[in-house]
């Protein structure tokens, strides 16, 4: 039950989200049509699991950003307890 | 949905983990794969892409409801008398926005998923761009979202992917989880 009320308000919080993007998109004249159903027919484009050089790009990226993230943490981290240390004693 | 999972003194150090710090271990760590692979577009082609995409979609708001009650505290912290939180609260605030928007924008130019399923969109500019611009975002605040719990990540994988140690202690921080709070079991 508690699951179900906290899934509610987020479901709410994101559907304010999606709604405030979609004001958006209609006041800057997105020029979106609608959804319009057709039945399923087909798969459209298909999978084609070849350009790995993509998927390094993407892990050297987020690797790169954590490394810079980390790094100031640590040093936040320890410039703190070096400065706990050398306070005197109450 | 609350999860118990304390198990005896006597299990193995690997087992010692809370269950439910055990799911957010595993189910972010599957996120965070899932949206590296769905960020590359040029790997798993277009169909999958979009597949993984509305599949995160879903997944994140598993995510932020099993993290309700850290942003509920941390709100009222924040409102109350400016918690040390606040930046992290930003974060995560940036990053829902930006990723719902990229999910919402990328439901609007599907060109596979919502084929197959019988819906056909007719997308503007508009929608293409934002998608390219949210993802970037999203590239560099999902990194820094996770980085920024670098500490909780690293104490869970060792007690989770450690050697076994019948009988050692959790130490300081076992049972922290991504909010920041301890819980009392």
């Amino acid at each position: 039950m508690r699951f179900a009320r906290r899934l509610a308000a987020v479901l709410l919080l994101v559907g304010v989200i999606v709604a405030l993007g979609l004001a958006w998109g209609h006041a800057s004249g997105a020029g979106q049509d609608g959804f319009v159903f057709y039945g399923r027919e087909g798969s459209g484009p298909g999978l084609s699991l070849s350009n790995s050089g993509d998927l390094i790009r993407t892990v050297e990226l987020e690797a790169l950003i954590m490394t810079v993230v980390i790094t100031i943490s640590a040093v936040r981290l320890r410039r703190r307890r070096h400065a706990r240390r050398a306070a005197p004693e109450p | 949905m609350e999860i118990t999972g304390a198990l005896p003194e006597a299990a193995p150090a690997q087992r010692r983990v809370p269950a439910r710090t055990r799911l957010d271990f595993w189910f972010d760590a599957a996120l965070l794969v899932a949206y590296t692979l769905a960020y590359s577009l040029g790997f798993t082609g277009l169909a999958i892409h979009e597949w993984l995409g509305l599949g995160i979609g879903l997944a994140l708001l598993l995510h932020l409801t099993l993290h309700w009650d850290w942003v509920v505290r941390t709100t009222v912290k924040l409102f109350a008398r400016g918690g040390r939180d606040r930046g992290i609260w930003l974060l995560n605030l940036a990053l829902l926005v930006v990723m719902t928007l990229c999910v919402l924008s990328g439901v609007l130019i599907s060109q596979v998923a919502l084929y197959q399923l019988g819906i056909s969109v007719h997308p503007g500019p508009f929608w293409i761009n934002m998608h390219d611009t949210t993802s970037k975002l999203t590239l560099i605040l999902v990194s820094v979202h996770v980085a920024v719990r670098w500490r909780w990540i690293a104490s869970v994988a060792r007690r989770l992917l450690g050697p076994r140690r019948p009988g050692a202690s959790r130490g300081p921080g076992w049972s922290r989880r991504p909010g920041g709070s301890r819980r009392s079991r």
